[in-house]
């Protein structure tokens, strides 16, 4: 499978709601050893939201700080995004079903708060 | 940093795949550039086939086509196999296990020369842009 076949495909929750778009796939290196560069990346879940300029900036993860405005207007657009561990998610069909309602998930967690080591 | 509660904060390093590595320059163990990170391919584990794990970066012409909507998409994937001198091309696979560091660049530890990365580019340059009326040394 590649990246790309996760990216935009929609999403419902168990109860068949849409809840938008596969925005960013979120990772976490605790996998298997991988060469040089060490513990491989395991696909951790899925970032979901209706808009995508919202994700494509990063505001609903990074705690961004911009002009108030943009920051104000994206903020807004961003807080639909949310965030379902990969064991919740049946991809098998385009459409992506979650094994999840959406009253039962969170906004994704801010990258910082994730963070012990840091990544430009 | 602010500690929330509700976080839990897992073991290894989080990242967010098209936000910190899609698109990123990939620079080779020369310091040269050696092409960008077009999509990333997940392979089940061996263990639990629900569980993936990144295992390359793909790179090129190849991996573009999927990436780009509708008609763009297929009608790129379409020209780059068209065009491409292999029966099945496929785009250029950079095994995640020669990263060395990741940032705004990703650095690898091979040659770029190794990865065949120039390789759409030398042919279409050779077959195309040469035959072209005009080109001179256009495809030196």
């Amino acid at each position: 499978m590649r990246l790309s076949e996760l990216l935009g495909r929609p999403v419902v929750d168990a109860d068949g709601t849409s809840l938008g778009e596969v925005r960013d796939v979120r990772l976490v290196q605790d996998g298997p050893l991988q060469g040089t560069f060490g513990a491989a990346f395991r696909v951790d879940g899925l970032i979901i939201g209706r808009y995508e300029v919202a994700s494509r900036l990063g505001f609903d993860r990074r705690g961004v700080k911009g002009p108030w405005l943009v920051a104000t207007i994206v903020g807004r657009l961003a807080r639909s995004s949310r965030f379902v561990a990969w064991e919740h998610v049946d991809a098998t069909e385009h459409v992506i079903r979650l094994r999840r309602r959406a009253d039962e998930l969170q906004p994704p967690a801010p990258l910082p708060q994730l963070r012990t080591g840091s990544v430009g | 940093m602010d500690d929330d509660p509700g976080v839990t904060r897992p073991a290894g390093l989080v990242i967010d795949a098209a936000l910190e590595l899609l698109d990123r320059q990939l620079v080779d163990s020369d310091d040269s550039l050696a092409g960008k990170v077009d999509d990333l391919e997940l392979t089940p584990s061996e263990d639990d086939s629900h569980v993936l794990y990144v295992t390359a970066i793909l790179s090129g012409p190849g991996a573009l086509g999927p990436r780009l909507p509708g008609r763009l998409g297929r009608a790129w994937s379409a020209l780059f196999d068209r065009l491409h001198p292999a029966e099945h091309p496929e785009p250029i696979r950079i095994s995640f296990g020669v990263v060395q560091s990741l940032g705004p660049r990703i650095r690898i530890s091979m040659s770029r020369h190794h990865l065949g990365v120039n390789s759409f580019e030398h042919w279409t340059r050779e077959h195309i842009i040469r035959r072209i009326p005009g080109s001179g040394d256009a495809s030196q």
